[in-house]
């Protein structure tokens, strides 16, 4: 019989699961010292898939590291991208080619409008935006939250309706006991990617003074001005892109002192179309 | 070791409601009648009635234990009036035997209208399966229980005067005869009993009040004392003296002393005393009925069978509410030593023999599980559906973060300690070959846990649980993850919510009606009743998950239902004489 590993008491008459047994993390093993190979053209990007996907398997652990921030991971394999080519790459993998193109129109936009380059992942910035630059009246919002999407398709609902059995109303008689049983799942989580944008906020009172700050699912209520809107777009897409890690984050995941979802989920990259 | 044997899904109850159960189906009248009788019995030649009464109260409690896989040994205090009208002895015309009898029930099913019910059956049973550990009442066997039966049979006899050739004898016994003549000495002396045990046998010494007026061939007349002795024999629900048998002993023989000191007091009463024994075999057979505890014993044994043959009282009673569709027959296994009644629905594997599933139930009332291997159908079905090719080929995956192609992907229930997680998990596993723009495509693998976190929320009116999907081992919001997160997590959630309503379903618990999207619903995890006899409420708490697929540890609420004894009381419905 398995321990009741999943419960415990939160208190009053409510209870839920705490967490929650970490994995430990183990630094990982750094490849082996590699031939450098300087990538400066598009040309030896290309080529040099063929280079990594040989170091990939030699060192394969270290591949999660890729993922993390591509740049760093291919100069421990002995690659060294110049500027250009590093720009280029974080920027491709960054988002794909739509939402790059959005995200650039975005910036352009912004930066057109305000004079400076937009930070709406910077919640003081985006206050400053809002209150100062826009002069929009603070809103009371107390405990309100965004309009998101739905993650699910409605396919996807019916497919997996499906697998639920129907009513069955089995027991007519009169019951005595009134307490009612509930089972269902969690809803999903609301993430800032599926924070819609095209919903209409609600009307909200006006709030005695302005915050000094603003995070992306707040100024999501201010954003039937167009300049925030485009602000929050801005800030959902960066929030959307791959969240390359700066040196020290990069160091932090690979001595496992730090644990991201690729860290924790990815074992390995290859490059198996790159051998032929 | 099997959570589920060779079966889908096992429903463990717990001691603590096989014991509620039990009591409220002894509460309904309907299937223990609490009084039984009169019914006729004979004890060694007596005619007499008894009356059988089935107890279970704060003074007299009934009880179980689980005695081997198959039964259940139950303690029954049973009280049974044993009335002898006739009885020689007053005192024996009523005897209240009580015991608590242990007696076994065997798990079984038997349909009711159709439908398979799981509980305890009684039938068959006999005497010999009935053990009766003590008996309290027990009449004693002391003098004046037979001092009052030989005065009894002493004012039966037709006359206690008795001539012989002139001359006369007479037995007095107090005034109980103040016909005769002369009368009973001064004092006016009783008959009087002792009981003495002479070897290996008690036999009871019995002194007579006597007179003698002889007149031939002299003149003679005394008051005296006749003594006898006579065995006492205890057989067959009965003890009994034959006042016609002297003793072999010389020792016992019957004597007789006069208080005249007359000469002819020694050969007078050597010549009476073959009139006197004459005499005394007219008391005949003094009989009492009599339980001795064996043969106590042996009737309340015998009676609880009689009461007990042919009862059953169910545990588990779903129902499909279609007959066309009906629900499996319930199988049961005890499994003593946890003190678990374990109930195993859908057969999954009939070329093996039936067996007792593991005890999962721990320290719950009840607890439900699914099998692993039906975990792994359900799960493969919904990935297959969800991911269409994965697998097997490979499933296309776009969106608007990226394009990718999931050729494997995995879901399987793991133990605590497997994969270094140290809680039961879902450990997910596969590899994607994730699409850049104008360069070769990279293969990722992953690996990684998810736990199924529950969050339950309990009222006096309602008892509420949630499960949520979590991916382990990293924090929440980071954006970067919600793809995979979004993907993942709403597909194992919808098949959680498909295998315990399935699950719900098949061990003919009750599922309400919902909206395509609803992603909760009002349910009752198994039957919320047992017919007859009591209602239950069950409330899941909680979800373990292992390599053996999944529990859902839980709670029970446990009413009565049908009509109890005081029911019937009240309604002027109790069985009458």
């Amino acid at each position: 019989m398995p321990d009741k590993q999943n419960r415990t008491e939160t208190g009053g008459s409510a209870r839920a699961t705490a967490v929650r047994h970490r994995r430990e993390f183990e630094p990982l093993p750094v490849p082996r010292a590699n031939k450098i190979v300087k990538v400066e053209t598009h040309r030896q990007l290309l080529a040099m898939a063929r280079t990594l996907s040989a170091r990939l398997e030699e060192d394969p652990q270290f591949s999660v590291m890729l993922l993390a921030n591509p740049v760093l991971a291919l100069k421990y394999y002995g690659i060294e991208l110049n500027a250009e080519m590093q720009q280029h790459v974080l920027n491709t993998l960054r988002h794909p080619p739509k939402l790059r193109a959005r995200r650039e129109k975005l910036e352009k936009f912004l930066a057109k409008k305000l004079g400076e380059p937009a930070k709406p992942n910077d919640s003081g910035w985006m206050a400053r935006l809002v209150f100062e630059v826009r002069g929009l009246k603070p809103r009371d919002l107390k405990d309100s939250v965004p309009v998101y999407k739905s993650p699910f398709n409605t396919g996807m609902i019916k497919r997996l309706h499906e697998l639920r059995p129907a009513a069955t109303n089995r027991y007519k008689g009169v019951r005595r006991s009134a307490v009612k049983s509930v089972v269902g799942v969690a809803p999903w989580s609301p993430s800032v990617r599926l924070m819609d944008m095209d919903a209409t906020p609600p009307d909200l009172p006006a709030a005695h003074r302005a915050t000094k700050t603003l995070t992306l699912e707040q100024a999501w209520f201010y954003k039937d001005d167009p300049i925030v809107k485009a602000a929050v777009e801005l800030g959902q897409i960066e929030r959307r892109g791959f969240p390359f890690q700066m040196p020290a984050g990069f160091r932090d995941l690979l001595a496992g002192k730090k644990v991201d979802a690729f860290r924790a989920f990815v074992r390995t990259i290859r490059i198996p179309g790159a051998r032929s | 070791m099997s959570n589920t044997s060779n079966f889908d899904y096992c429903v463990e109850l717990g001691l603590a409601p096989l014991k509620a159960i039990f009591h409220l189906a002894l509460k309904n009248e309907e299937l223990f009648p609490h009084n039984i009788g009169p019914l006729a019995r004979n004890f060694g030649g007596h005619a007499a009635t008894i009356m059988v009464k089935l107890l279970d109260d704060e003074d007299s409690p009934a009880d179980l234990s689980l005695q081997d896989a198959h039964h259940i040994l139950f303690a029954l205090p049973i009280e049974i009036d044993v009335e002898v009208p006739d009885a020689p002895d007053p005192s024996l015309s009523r005897v209240t035997l009580k015991a608590t009898v242990e007696a076994p029930g065997l798990l079984a099913t038997w349909a009711v209208d159709g439908k398979d019910q799981l509980g305890i059956d009684f039938t068959g049973i006999a005497a010999a399966d009935v053990n009766v550990p003590s008996v309290t009442g027990l009449p004693t066997l002391d003098v004046g229980r037979f001092q009052s039966a030989i005065h009894t049979r002493y004012e039966s006899l037709p006359t206690h005067s008795f001539p012989l050739g002139g001359n006369t004898l007479n037995l007095y016994d107090g005034t109980r005869d103040t016909t005769l003549i002369p009368p009973n000495s001064s004092g006016n002396p009783e008959i009087t009993v002792t009981l003495e045990n002479h070897g290996a046998d008690q036999y009871l010494k019995i002194d007579f009040p006597i007179h003698a007026d002889v007149q031939v061939p002299i003149t003679f007349a005394s008051y005296g004392t006749a003594t006898a002795w006579r065995k006492v024999v205890q057989a067959g629900g009965t003890v009994s003296i034959d006042m016609a048998v002297e003793p072999g002993d010389t020792a016992l023989a019957t004597q007789v002393v006069f208080d005249s000191s007359h000469p002819a007091a020694g050969p007078v009463a050597a010549q009476l005393k073959p009139l006197l024994i004459a005499r005394l075999a007219d008391f005949g057979v003094v009989s009492e009925p009599w339980f001795d505890e064996s043969a106590a014993k042996s009737m309340i044994a015998a009676e609880t069978a009689t009461y007990l043959t042919g009862r059953r009282y169910p545990y588990y009673t779903p129902e499909s509410g279609d007959d066309e569709t009906p629900l499996e027959t319930p199988v049961g296994f005890l499994l003593p030593s946890d003190g678990v009644l374990a109930i195993l629905m859908n057969r999954r594997d009939s070329s093996v023999a039936d067996t007792a599933p593991d005890a999962f139930l721990g320290a719950n009332q009840v607890a439900l599980a699914v099998s692993r291997a039906l975990l792994d159908e359900t799960i493969t079905r919904a990935m297959n559906e969800e991911f269409p090719g994965v697998n097997d080929g490979g499933a296309e995956v776009s969106t608007d973060e990226g394009d990718a192609t999931l050729k494997t992907l995995s879901v399987t229930p793991s133990d605590p300690g497997a994969h270094g997680v140290s809680e039961g998990h879902l450990w997910i596993s596969g590899e994607a070959e994730v699409h850049i723009d104008c360069w070769p495509d990279p293969d990722v693998s992953f690996s990684g846990p998810m736990y199924l976190r529950v969050h339950l929320e309990e009222t006096d009116e309602s008892c509420n649980m949630t499960i949520g999907p979590e991916m382990g081992d990293f924090d929440a919001g980071q954006s970067c993850c919600d793809v995979f997160v979004d993907l993942i997590i709403p597909v194992v959630g919808w098949i959680m919510l498909g295998v315990i309503e399935s699950m719900i379903d098949r061990v003919g618990g009750e599922l309400a009606a919902t909206t395509a999207d609803a992603q909760a619903r009002n349910v009752n995890a198994i039957p919320p009743v047992v017919a007859g006899v009591a209602e239950l409420q069950a409330c899941l708490e909680s979800v373990l998950t292992s390599s053996q697929g999944l529990v859902f540890p839980g709670k029970l609420r446990i009413r009565r239902e049908g009509r109890s004894f005081e029911d019937l009381a009240e309604s002027g419905d109790l069985p009458r004489p």
